[in-house]
């Protein structure tokens, strides 16, 4: 877990030069950040045939490589347990990480408010952010104990620094001459903040929060591994001990997939909001 | 144009400096300006680059604090952005997440307004004005500069200040809609009795437009030249040879020529 969250630039791009205009028609932002999916999900299709044509070839035992089909029964037969687990992990991530995209979010404004507690914290904060946030996990199972309190802490120790970084990069977006014009329309330090800067860092905002939701799923997988009782993680974990790899695999299969809902409920977040605006590229 | 003498003027500008501190030392952006712009007058601040004009608008804007010297508008001290003008720059600045209507509105949303059924009217009224009524819904993104800087205008006028100011508005347009937007400016600026201080280096843009020209010369900004245009708006047409402007544009390019002149020397 090494992965920062500083992966984002500015987006935005100058008018671009033209004549007299018509109105352009409006890419479809849909298509370009939701419709895409459609073709990954191809690939998974793929690469699932490709799976079970190995499975046949190679003639793996069960316990090592089990064939998709028998993932997928392994899937029908526990049902009842895996939801469960979906229920228990789904809860833990969504809580951590509703807590990361909050708290961090609420860390950038404070910092953007102060360029001194801004110096002073943020190199910290990046610093922290390539710490190994997995290889802390023991304490917080020391602070919090087994169960999902914890898993849900860990989701939000490593959810909350990529929105820290990306919301008070975002925040720093907004030219200077922007400001200007805003403080010329007398605009106060709050309609500033909320109408000129928050806007302006929005993308950015809602990248930091992309980011929160991929690595809090981690988290929370992660804590079950390590002191669950409960949830897909450990489903996993104890399934393994038993050799029941298929449903090993099927606890895998479950959480990719509560993974990819969660993530992109996000995305469909971020096409509502940013709907209205350029695109990117 | 004429004041009444008992009418403060619009913009008084009393022995105005401004001293910018760099790592190479110190440089005399502006130098003992004294200026007096009255109600309803139109003034160009002309200079080459680096001659302080932008930095005695942003003084008039209050964005700026003169080093010595004071700035009144209409008879009262200038403390703190002037939220009482209107602003144009060089830049539209349009806010890329808002149409154009929207982003003539925040005008009023930064002052505390929420727009209301007026507000909207008077900004959908001024968009009407400048031609571009029909891309009241659209975002920047989908309009020319020409449209943009448009809007931009539309915003600077829309809480209808007396006092316009601009910063090289058009200096990032191509030639043919820079003309264009003169001429609808000279024409929202007689209308709307607007005082205006636009801020140019381009000699035409300059005597078209304004009633006095200001040439500024740089490293110290200091005045240079003071050119009054006495022509009516009617019996103007762009500059050219043989044109009733021609006489002030050589007037206003021979000041600019000496400016060079004297620099070369000096260098």
């Amino acid at each position: 877990m090494s992965a920062s969250g500083v992966l984002r630039t500015s987006p935005r791009q100058l008018g671009r030069p033209a004549d007299e205009p018509k109105p352009e028609r409006l890419p479809s932002l849909w298509r370009e950040r939701v419709g895409t999916g459609l073709w990954g999900l191809a690939g998974i299709v793929v690469l699932v045939l490709l799976w079970q044509v190995i499975v046949m070839v190679t003639n793996q035992p069960q316990t090592t490589l089990p064939s998709p089909i028998a993932v997928a029964q392994s899937i029908a037969k526990n049902a009842s347990l895996l939801w469960s687990g979906v229920l228990v992990t789904a809860r833990e991530i969504v809580i951590g990480f509703a807590l990361a995209v909050v708290i961090g979010n609420l860390i950038a404004v404070l910092l953007s408010l102060s360029r001194f507690a801004e110096r002073l914290l943020y190199p910290t904060l990046v610093l922290l952010n390539t710490v190994p946030k997995v290889a802390i996990a023991p304490l917080i199972i020391i602070w919090f104990g087994f169960g999902p309190t914890t898993n849900a802490i860990l989701t939000l120790v490593i959810a909350i620094f990529p929105v820290i970084v990306n919301t008070t990069l975002g925040l720093q977006s907004c030219g200077d001459d922007y400001l200007r014009l805003g403080k010329a329309m007398g605009g106060n330090g709050l309609r500033l903040f909320f109408k000129i800067r928050v806007p302006f860092a929005m993308p950015s905002i809602l990248a930091g929060t992309k980011l929160a939701m991929t690595f809090g799923t981690t988290g929370a997988v992660v804590g079950e591994l390590l002191a669950g009782q409960a949830g897909l993680g450990y489903v996993s974990q104890f399934s393994a001990g038993q050799l029941d790899t298929p449903l090993t695999f099927a606890a895998i299969v479950v959480l990719s997939a509560l993974g990819l809902v969660l993530f992109y409920l996000v995305v469909i977040a971020e096409y509502f909001i940013l709907r209205s605006r350029q695109p990117t590229h | 144009m004429t004041a009444t003498t008992l009418d403060p003027p619009a913009v008084s500008i009393q022995n105005v400096s401004r001293l910018f501190r760099t790592r190479q030392g110190t440089t005399q952006a502006l130098k003992g300006i004294n200026l007096e712009i009255a109600d309803g007058e139109f003034v160009a601040l002309l200079g080459p680059s680096g001659c302080g004009k932008s930095t005695l608008l942003t003084l008039i804007a209050g964005l700026d604090t003169p080093s010595s010297g004071e700035i009144s508008m209409y008879g009262t001290k200038q403390v703190g952005p002037n939220t009482a003008a209107g602003f144009v720059f060089q830049k539209d600045l349009l806010l890329d997440w808002r149409s154009a209507l929207s982003n003539v509105l925040i005008q009023f949303e930064m002052r505390g307004i929420r727009p209301g059924k007026a507000e909207v009217a008077r900004a959908r009224e001024l968009l009407a004005m400048v031609g571009v009524e029909q891309f009241a819904d659209a975002h920047p993104f989908q309009m020319s500069g020409g449209m943009r800087q448009r809007v931009a205008i539309c915003r600077a006028l829309v809480h209808d200040p007396r006092l316009l100011l601009m910063d090289e508005p058009f200096g990032a347009l191509d030639a043919i809609t820079r003309e264009r937007l003169n001429f609808e400016l000279a024409e929202i600026a007689a209308r709307s009795k607007k005082t205006v201080v636009f801020v140019t280096h381009s000699v035409e843009e300059a005597v078209f437009l304004a009633d006095r020209v200001i040439v500024l010369s740089p490293r110290p900004g200091v005045i240079h030249a003071e050119i009054v245009i006495p022509l009516a708006r009617d019996q103007r047409g762009w500059p050219g040879e043989g044109t009733p402007l021609d006489p002030y544009v050589r007037q206003a390019r021979q000041a600019m020529d000496a400016i060079h002149l004297e620099r070369e020397n000096v260098a």
